[in-house]
């Protein structure tokens, strides 16, 4: 008899009832967009942070103190510091190797460049050299891909980078231009005082970084070894991770924490934890959060996460007001079929547990129908903003249909609680 | 009284009926109105003012300009003369803002409190207020850069110079350059993981006694806000003015954000699109509510020789009423709601624009007609289907 | 039943062959669907009758009161109305027709719950040209509530709600007063004085056609029509002392035109 009286009352006056579904549809499909879009754009975000590039430098710890004035170091030669290469596969095996998205080892030499016999040398040019693609044997024995490219994606190349073992070079720009360097010209670098040996390089690129890079020439990083007369060291490393913006905990000294609070804290992508992992495993590094970079992905993300926490609230509120006006209307036009129940023998309760149903119902009618929808919306956000559709997650589904049901039942407790207290007999009356 | 007056004033007199009937109804309808006034005019608000908003953002991405003495790539300490391009001289555009400070870079000496360990790094005068180098709410960074212009005692230095000289805030600094020398107090620490970490920074005037540079400075660090296009604009407008400096913009930043901003307003206003729909519906919904006990009346009044237009003219002038009066004040409420709202979630209030609020409440008036529009089917019905319940 | 003819006794069948009548109804049929709720009703109404419509419910008094009224339409057959025919008006016709020809007196009294008593007769003025709020008040003293003027329907009773309704109908001054079953939501003593109302009003020489399934209000008309399934059944004559016409066979009477030209030669076998 109970599920006879509820698909009666959804058969007849329909109309009231597909407005009160289209509300909570609508509503529940904002909700889901937005939820769906917020799982993900912490990693669909992610991947356009990469384009800032590295957030992380490594140097020697016992290193010098640099005189960087303009990109130039004006530290005395062999007065450093380095580290090894030959360690920096350990970077893939921290606690959260997977969100390190690439790393590229740098070393800077003063050398000299000759454009061709019979000019004099080009004096005080800094040699760069850094990996281009590199492929690193990690410990599991994959390889991992790797170079400037990826922590330095704002440089710009005209022709290509350097094959690793082939003697080629690519000239910053500044440098080709008053030069008057092109690419295919073979250029002969050396590093030394009076006695330079040349070693002839052909240019590939063009490099244009709109920074003090501009003004040296990139060779491959064991080059510059060969160069430096450092064997297998790197003087400077760049990481780029994928990290979660710091709260008020992360910004905590680690070494303050305790035992519970430091496995949370190394647990959580932190900038900050990433660097100190990484300085775990790299013996005599001092790493360093690249802070402009990683503040402003925090930024970005935080913000982010705050719009659609305030759309999802917003759409819930107008959610809740459209069913609440709904059910109210609903009620009212029905006064005289519930008057009439009452006045037949049932009580409060009976009348007032006929009608939640109905709205549990349509809450879940609504929900599910605004879980579709709101899918559909996602994927279309999703495609649009970030090149790539949310997946379909229970999660959301399981919110979805929970905020649903409170919604609607908030939504329609006032109406719901007048309509279960009226008085038949006047209603019956006609007044 | 003429015919025509004593029917405005029958019909005012209705209308004021109809619209303190029942209060509490009253009360929950200009509620449901001005909420969904509020709520829409809140997001355009932010609309409107994020895109503009989203550009000025970059001010907090440090310099996105250099301007440096050509031929700097030859002698890369090279200064040029402060005169010659001061700050106040900066071309200054409407469309966007600029802020920028002067740097002088050095080599000297430098010594922890009483040690007589000199040791040799990078000094470098500051003056100007570059809107932070690294975002304000890093908590390393306790440097307002305004303190290094106005404290001329005090100094800030890297994290790296410190660790290295071992100094914490509070220790004194002594530097020399030569026969010149100079001391300060240590203020604060800088973190930003660039070559800031390893040099120190004090008020310009100083370090130009120190360098015996009166007058010079070696680069102006601009923050442009405004899109890649913008800035490079700018920087070009710079370089026509000043030939004989070397005009630089930065592209790592600007890009990449300009790219990721434009991905977030994308996704405001899609947002803002559904959210105004759901709140028209939300709206009309609650219009409907109305119509539906208004339903017997119109009945009623045509009954009893009530035209449709007649009818049908006062149930439309209480929507219009309502919608007026729920929108105007619902859309005061959503634009202050919209700037605190654009403090939290974009860092800065969201400025007031003025065009919000007539779009907000025509937006208002209109869905509150719209949600009367059941009656206008209505008045088309018979009486009798009417009375019947069939309506 | 001997009753006191409250009518004018000198109303007779001769001057009313001479009036023309004023409304005729003539084969008028209405169907919702399948449902046939008249089939065919014929008869007229002279000025000044006052006729009380019975029937069992489910008869059709109140659609053909409603179709009177212009609150509905016929499906065929035709209502001529003071020479004017309301089933070939179209809504907005009937909307004048409404307003200006017919005052209308519902069961449910169809008050607008947020205006005064008052205010009440002047929405029917003001639908009908200009309100005179200084008429509507004399209109609401001679149904007894000068002094309830300013009160809304909810704190008027049943009678007095019914008394407003019938100030209103009355206002506009109808040349057909229509009542549905007016004292059905009315106590003894609240339908004692509404009927007294419409005695007044027969007096005055208003046409009235009311609706009832009491039969001791009926006796207070001049006239009786009975509907049975849609079709006409009873139809006394002007002049009430008289039996009331039957076909032998006690089928429905094939009625057209004044009561006086009954006769059981028209009864069909």
């Amino acid at each position: 008899m109970f599920a006879r009286l509820i698909t009666d009352s959804f058969t007849r006056r329909p109309r009231r009832k597909m407005l009160t579904v289209a509300a909570l549809a609508l509503g529940m499909a904002v909700v889901t967009a937005a939820l769906s879009v917020a799982l993900d754009v912490g990693d669909r975000l992610a991947a356009e942070f990469t384009s800032l590039g590295a957030n992380l430098v490594v140097t020697p710890r016992a290193d010098s103190l640099p005189l960087e004035i303009g990109g130039v170091d004006y530290r005395p030669v062999n007065s450093g510091a380095y580290l090894p290469e030959s360690d920096l596969p350990k970077i893939k095996s921290v606690f959260w190797h997977n969100n390190i998205i690439a790393f590229a080892p740098m070393l800077e030499v003063q050398g000299a460049a000759l454009q061709s016999d019979g000019q004099p040398w080009i004096e005080n040019v800094p040699l760069i050299g850094v990996w281009v693609n590199h492929g690193v044997s990690l410990a599991d024995g994959k390889e991992f891909q790797t170079g400037i490219s990826a922590t330095n994606p704002w440089w710009q190349i005209e022709g290509r980078w350097f094959a690793e073992g082939a003697k080629e070079c690519v000239v910053g720009v500044a440098f080709a231009k008053k030069n008057h360097i092109t690419i295919g010209d073979e250029i002969s670098l050396a590093t030394g005082g009076v006695t330079k040996i040349p070693s002839p390089h052909r240019v590939t690129g063009i490099l244009s970084s709109s920074g003090s890079e501009d003004e040296s020439i990139f060779v491959s990083l064991n080059d510059a070894q060969v160069f430096a007369g450092k064997p297998g060291m790197y003087r400077k490393l760049y990481v780029l991770a994928l990290t979660k913006p710091e709260d008020a905990f992360a910004h905590r000294d680690p070494k303050t924490m305790n035992q519970k609070d430091f496995e949370r804290w190394s647990c959580t992508p932190y900038v900050s934890s990433i660097a100190y992992s990484i300085q775990e495993v790299l013996p005599g590094s001092d790493v360093r959060v690249i802070h402009r970079v990683a503040d402003s992905e925090g930024q970005i993300l935080t913000r982010v996460r705050s719009l659609l926490w305030l759309v999802t609230l917003a759409a819930l509120l107008a959610a809740a007001l459209a069913v609440g006006a709904s059910s109210a209307a609903s009620v009212i036009e029905r006064r005289s079929e519930l008057a009439l129940m009452k006045a037949l023998g049932a009580g409060s309760g009976m009348v007032g547990f006929l009608l939640a149903a109905e709205q549990l119902l349509l809450a879940f009618v609504g929900g599910t129908i605004g879980y579709a929808i709101g899918y559909m919306l996602a994927r279309i956000v999703g495609i649009k903003i970030f090149g790539i559709p949310p997946l379909p997650s229970f999660l959301v589904l399981a919110v979805v249909l929970t905020l649903a049901v409170l919604v609607t039942l908030l939504g329609s407790a006032l109406p719901l609680r007048r309509a279960t207290r009226c008085e038949p007999a006047p209603i019956l009356r006609g007044e | 009284m003429s015919a025509t007056s004593a029917n405005r004033s029958m019909f005012r007199r209705l209308l004021r009926r109809l619209l303190f009937a029942n209060r509490g109804r009253l009360f929950v309808i200009l509620l449901a109105l001005s909420a969904g006034a509020a709520v829409s005019a809140a997001l355009l608000n932010l609309q409107v003012d994020a895109k503009h908003r989203i550009n000025s953002e970059f001010r907090s991405f440090g310099a996105n300009i250099l301007v440096l003495p050509k031929s700097s790539a030859t002698s890369p300490g090279g200064m040029m003369t402060e005169p010659q391009l001061s700050r106040p001289g900066l071309p200054f555009d409407t469309k966007i803002s600029i802020h920028a400070a002067s740097l002088l870079y050095t080599i000297a000496e430098v010594a922890p409190n009483s040690s007589t360990n000199f040791l040799p790094v990078v000094v470098v005068g500051y003056a100007g207020v570059l809107p932070g180098s690294a975002p304000l709410d890093s908590l390393s960074q306790e440097v307002p850069q305004s303190s290094v212009a106005s404290q001329t005692k005090s100094c800030i230095a890297g994290q790296q110079v410190a660790a290295r000289l071992d100094a914490s805030p509070g220790d004194r600094l002594s530097f020399r350059n030569g026969n010149l020398t100079l001391a300060c107090v240590l203020t604060a620490i800088l973190k930003t993981g660039g070559s800031e970490d390893s040099q120190i920074f004090l008020p310009l005037l100083r370090v130009q006694e120190l360098a015996n540079a009166i007058g010079k400075i070696s680069v102006i660090q601009i923050n442009a806000s405004g899109t890649p296009a913008q800035i490079e604009e700018y920087a070009q407008t710079l370089q026509q003015r000043f030939p004989e400096l070397d005009v630089r913009p930065l592209r790592q930043f600007s890009e990449a954000q300009a790219k990721i901003y434009s991905r977030i307003s994308g996704l405001l206003t899609a947002a803002t699109t559904l959210i105004l729909a759901l709140t028209a519906l939300c709206v009309m919904a609650a219009m409907t509510n109305i119509a539906a006990e208004r339903r017997n009346d119109v009945g009623m009044m045509k009954a009893i020789g009530g035209s449709a237009r007649r009818v049908l003219n006062l149930f439309l002038t209480e929507a219009v009423i309502l919608g007026l009066a729920g929108g105007l004040i619902g859309a005061a409420a959503g634009i202050a709601l919209s700037i605190a709202l654009g403090k939290a979630v974009f860092g800065v209030a969201a400025a007031p624009r003025l065009i919000v609020y007539p779009i907000s409440v025509s937006l208002t008036v209109i869905v509150a007609i719209l949600g009367a529009y059941p009656l206008r089917r209505l008045v088309n019905v018979r009486p009798a289907t009417i009375f019947r319940g069939e309506a | 039943m001997t009753t006191q003819p409250l009518v004018n006794p000198s109303t007779s069948l001769a001057p009313a062959l001479q009036v023309p009548p004023q409304v005729v109804l003539e084969n008028l049929v209405k169907e919702y669907g399948t449902l046939r709720a008249l089939g065919g009703v014929s008869f007229n109404i002279q000025p000044g009758e006052w006729i009380a419509l019975m029937g069992p419910s489910g008869s059709g008094k109140t659609t053909l009161i409603n179709i009177l009224g212009g609150l509905d339409t016929a499906t065929s057959g035709s209502v001529t109305v003071n020479g004017e025919d309301v089933t070939r008006l179209n809504e907005s016709d009937l909307v004048r027709y409404r307003a200006e020809k017919i005052g209308f007196v519902f069961q449910q009294f169809h008050l607008v719950p947020y205006l005064t008593a008052l205010e009440n007769v002047m929405l029917a003025q003001y639908f009908h040209s200009v309100t005179d709020e200084s008429q509507a008040v004399e209109s609401l003293k001679r149904v007894g509530l000068g002094d309830r003027l300013e009160h809304l329907p909810s704190k008027l009773s049943g009678g007095e709600q019914q008394r407003v309704a019938i100030a209103r109908a009355l206002i506009n001054q109808p040349k057909l007063i229509l009542a549905d079953e007016p004292t059905g939501n009315l106590d003894e003593v609240n339908e004692e004085i509404v009927i007294n109302i419409f005695r007044e009003l027969h007096q005055a020489g208003h046409t009235i056609l009311m609706v009832t399934h009491d039969v001791d209000i009926a006796r207070n008309a001049s006239r009786r029509i009975e509907l049975t399934h849609g079709h006409l059944t009873l139809d006394t004559t002007c002049n009430f002392l008289e039996q009331p016409k039957l076909c032998p066979h006690g089928k429905p009477f094939p009625s057209s035109g004044c009561c006086s030209t009954l006769d059981s030669k028209s009864c069909t076998p």
